[in-house]
């Protein structure tokens, strides 16, 4: 699964840390999603979306290999 | 900067004041447990009259639900060293969330294959009465393997954050 978090977080100028406390979980949850070496839950997920005003399917897209 | 980490919390967790505790509990445990069972220090003042589901000397008779004479250092020291490495182990961090619990998985599944691996050697390469060794050992190892692993995993993320932050 891919995702758009970092894009999506640059284009409010934020840091990995202000989105952490934004969203409730640790800077390294932040980059460990970013870099695609963890998939939030879906709760987590609908968190991004509210936070960033936008659907979660703009933020996370399955990719061919999800199968 | 205060966080508010409410995404699947694990309701098994201890909470974080519990692994200082934990250390209060582990190395007194250790040091007993160096003492009464590797030094053979049986202090008279530890001999009491206990209740034993099973008792089986091996000079000595069996017995069954029934109270024998005992020396209690090393159930001292056993409890206190097991409370005190599952206070440690299972007590939250500050910054505990679900990526964290992630971690505490594989480090815990980690620690389950290693401990096995440890024991299949044991029963292939050591005999006789050492093998009570391999079984004082085993009550602790996968506990300690399942700490050093998830700290490993923590700090292995903390710095790769930091390195590209």
């Amino acid at each position: 699964m891919k995702n758009n978090i970092r894009m999506s977080r640059n284009v409010v100028r934020q840091s990995q840390t202000e989105l952490a406390e934004a969203v409730g979980v640790s800077r390294q949850t932040i980059h460990a999603i970013e870099t695609g070496k963890y998939t939030p839950s879906t709760l987590l997920a609908l968190k991004f979306a509210r936070h960033f005003g936008c659907k979660v399917e703009d933020l996370f897209q399955l990719e061919e290999t999800d199968g | 900067m205060r966080h508010n980490f409410t995404t699947m919390k694990n309701p098994y967790l201890l909470p974080n004041k519990f692994r200082l505790i934990g250390y209060l509990l582990l190395v007194p445990g250790l040091v007993a447990g160096i003492f009464f069972f590797y030094l053979d220090y049986s202090p008279s003042w530890l001999d009491f009259r206990v209740f034993t589901f099973y008792n089986d000397q091996f000079f000595g008779p069996k017995a069954m639900f029934s109270l024998i004479e005992d020396n209690i250092g090393n159930e001292v020291a056993a409890v206190l060293f097991l409370l005190g490495a599952v206070m440690i182990a299972f007590s939250a961090d500050k910054l505990e969330d679900e990526f964290t619990l992630r971690q505490r998985f594989e480090a815990l599944v980690w620690a389950t294959y290693v401990n096995y691996a440890i024991l299949l050697l044991a029963v292939l390469f050591i005999h006789g009465m050492a093998f009570i060794h391999v079984f004082v050992v085993n009550l602790f190892v996968v506990l300690i393997l399942f700490y050093l692993r998830y700290r490993y995993l923590t700090w292995k993320s903390a710095k790769t954050a930091d390195n590209e932050e």
